[in-house]
């Protein structure tokens, strides 16, 4: 901002500049009871709009607005009107751009072609944080198909590949490791990234397997690293760097089989968790959501499920104390994995030699009972 | 007389309703007025009658936009517009780094350029292009239907939790002969779906299962992610062709594609691994038709449709060399970082290209080129 204040502005701009951002800092400290010629409209953590009072254009025909009134982004060079809606109400004019006013960004009305007042949208307030990387254990196998990224607020999107880094031991940064989508594969509220590695290069005798190798190889250890600077919904970034070491494994091709699980069964009348142990790790997300349980009257139970122990355990804490009787622990078939193995199928597979399942038609059941 | 009154006071707003849906504009039934809700803008594909489909990852919905700009033009002036995307930003109020390009598409009509823009908070907005000016093409207040996506049951689907019918975004989107065609992925497990959905929409959704065979692999893939697809007739009969991650080129035959099928794709092109697809157009040169593909990490190449048509073979063998190609030859263009292609008219295509110094240019060129 000091350079351009130095270099793109004359005098006079300088300090009308100066004087405007002043005086709206000055507008919006005013007691609620008076109102400023100027202020923004929010929604959401958005300044979606700007109202624009009476005083300012008290002489303009209200079906002139549009055409006499602009708002324009206060950048290098010119600038064109930032495109919107403009409507009269009451004593005000609306402007609602066409997306939100851009955070630390300052924008200039202009009426009649006269500047008439400068808003700087103020920068947000909480910057985001990278909560987790998923799996969360160390050792994975080298056949390990995705990472999941979890955020403490909704990010940008398109974003993934310039800041993600996956480093070998020398600290080389590894090409053409993970796959680029686009759009890119996020959860609902954007706070949770789906990063597959390259299935191409995992999948052996693969075009890209022959020629580029397997993204991770057994007994090598990688750095995974998210840099800073990578921005959230309200433009505020990662401050800090996120490093994640890790070891490739042996190579899982087997299927996880609930028929080899454990149950620890909680005691009648509390509501201590149900554990489930898989014997291996399985894939964060997809055992949040493929594990169902149903109480013995056959209604599903509520309660909060939870993964720990390197993604190893499965853990559901009921709502209300366990009943006595046989519950059913119902897992949906397209349960993962860290490889990609789901109850159905292997990742690999030799269609020459197998029957091909059709995706997402059965679910496994186990039972037990609380005594 | 005031009964008389009373009912049809009761029955406006059904009449206000019924002239809502504009049956008389040209639109097939199941259009209203209203709000979308449009929470994403993922693709962009032209239906019939100036009709926009929208592919909204967010909200798991396709949506058919009355875009009113349906008047045919014959011939297109060629597009040219130098840093496009800061030109976008200017018009929107912002910088460079707070939008993303996520779509352009052109309207075969109007032969107008949509453009699909999404802000760094996650507003969608669509723009057109007429005249080297950019306008707002409303996404509230206008004539629409919808289908949603998430939340129709399958013939496959047997279990209560809808199984693979999870789509957390909409990788393609086309429209062809009736049908709107997605393809699309989860962003829990590894799967990747392919919905082929009557136009216009009603309850029925197809879903078809597609298997290919790659080329480099001695085995069948069936989840591999589809990341662009086109239809084109080829000797009268319709295909899909459809482009993978590691870059084969397969084609499936549409008769083929019915509800619960499990199609077995044909291999006809292998273009090497290290690249992939961003879309495909076809492009008319004499009497030759032309497979124009833009891509991630190649040039953009053209294949002739006569050379698919005469390949009747399915690659079957592993390509040792790397980075090699196999099948049906092509042809590279000098034409490099092209991130968005369509057809502009008979004779000229349109594209976004990254140019060496950084700047992301709108450009046309014509069939001289092919």
């Amino acid at each position: 901002m000091t350079r351009f204040f130095r270099n793109s502005l004359p005098v006079c701009c300088k300090l009308f500049l100066i004087s405007s951002l002043v005086l709206f800092s000055c507008c919006h400290n005013r007691p609620k009871s008076s109102t400023p010629a100027i202020s923004l409209v929010w929604d959401g953590g958005k300044a979606t709009g700007l109202l624009i009072s009476k005083s300012l254009w008290a002489d303009l025909p209200p079906d002139s607005v549009s055409s006499l009134v602009q708002v324009r982004l206060l950048y290098h060079g010119s600038q064109p009107p930032v495109a919107g809606e403009f409507h009269v109400q009451h004593d005000d004019i609306l402007f609602s751009p066409l997306i939100p006013f851009s955070r630390g960004l300052t924008y200039e009305i202009r009426i009649k072609e006269h500047p008439a007042g400068l808003v700087l949208i103020p920068p947000g307030k909480d910057r985001p944080r990278l909560v987790a990387i998923y799996p969360d254990c160390d050792t994975v196998p080298e056949n390990l198909l995705k990472f999941y990224f979890q955020f403490s607020k909704p990010m940008a999107e398109g974003q993934a590949l310039k800041y993600i880094f996956l480093r070998n031991e020398q600290g080389d940064s590894l090409e053409h490791i993970f796959l680029e989508l686009n759009p890119e594969l996020w959860n609902q509220d954007r706070t949770v990234l789906t990063l597959w590695l390259d299935p191409g290069r995992i999948k052996r005798e693969l075009q890209p397997n022959l020629t580029l190798g397997p993204p991770l190889v057994k007994g090598k250890k990688y750095l995974l690293t998210v840099l800073p600077g990578w921005p959230d919904q309200e433009e505020q970034t990662l401050s800090q760097i996120f490093s994640k070491n890790i070891i490739a494994s042996i190579r899982d091709s087997i299927c996880p089989s609930p028929a080899t699980w454990s149950f620890n069964i909680p005691g009648r009348d509390t509501e201590q968790p149900l554990r489930i142990h898989f014997g291996k790790p399985m894939d964060y997300l997809l055992t949040l959501h493929a594990i169902h349980l149903l109480d013995p009257t056959g209604k599903a139970v509520n309660g909060t499920s939870s993964v720990s122990a390197g993604e190893k355990e499965y853990f559901f804490k009921p709502d209300n104390p366990w009943i006595a009787g046989l519950y059913k622990v119902q897992i949906e078939s397209r349960l993962e994995d860290l490889a990609g193995n789901n109850l159905d199928r292997p990742f690999e597979r030799d269609m020459g030699k197998t029957q091909l399942p059709l995706p997402g038609h059965s679910f496994y059941e186990k039972v037990f009972e609380i005594q | 007389m005031k009964k008389l009154f009373y009912s049809l006071l009761a029955i406006a707003p059904a009449i206000i309703l019924l002239s809502n849906t504009n049956h008389r504009s040209g639109l097939p039934p199941g259009f209203v007025f209203g709000n979308p809700e449009i929470k994403s803008i993922s693709n962009l594909s032209f239906g019939p009658g100036g009709v926009l489909f929208i592919g909204d990852s967010k909200s798991g919905t396709v949506f058919a936009l009355d875009t009113k700009d349906a008047s045919p033009m014959e011939k297109a002036y060629p597009a040219e517009m130098k840093n496009f995307d800061q030109k976008v930003a200017a018009f929107l109020g912002t910088e460079t780094k707070n939008i993303t390009i996520r779509d352009l598409k052109v309207n075969p009509l109007s032969k107008k350029i949509y453009c699909a823009v999404q802000s760094v908070d996650g507003t969608p907005v669509l723009l057109r292009i007429t005249d080297g000016n950019f306008q707002n093409v409303p996404l509230k207040g206008v004539m629409y239907s919808k289908i949603d996506l998430n939340n129709i049951p399958s013939e496959d689907a047997k279990n209560k939790w809808g199984g693979s019918l999870r789509m957390a975004t909409i990788e393609d989107l086309s429209y062809s002969d009736g049908k709107v065609m997605i393809s699309g992925l989860s962003n829990q497990e590894f799967s990747s779906t392919f919905r082929s959905i009557p136009y216009p929409f009603t309850d029925a959704q197809s879903q078809t299962s597609l298997e290919i065979y790659h080329a480099s692999h001695g085995r069948f893939e069936t989840e591999a992610p589809i990341e662009t697809f086109t239809t084109a007739s080829l000797q009268g009969k319709k295909f899909l062709i459809a482009s993978y991650t590691c870059t084969p080129l397969v084609l499936f035959s549409m008769d083929e594609l019915k509800p619960g099928a499990h199609v077995k794709g044909r291999t006809v092109a292998e273009f090497g691994a290290g690249n992939h697809p961003l879309d495909m157009i076809t492009m008319k040169k004499g009497d030759d038709l032309y497979l124009i593909i833009s891509n991630s990490d190649r040039p953009v190449m053209k294949v002739k449709y006569k050379d698919i048509e005469a390949y009747k073979e399915s690659l079957t063998s592993q390509i040792m060399e790397p980075f090699s190609s196999a099948g049906v030859p092509y042809i590279s263009f000098p034409l490099v970082n092209v991130i968005q292609l369509d057809k502009l008219d008979d004779t000229q295509f349109v594209f976004l290209q990254r140019k060496s110094n950084g700047d992301l240019d709108l450009r046309t060129e014509n069939n001289e080129f092919l």
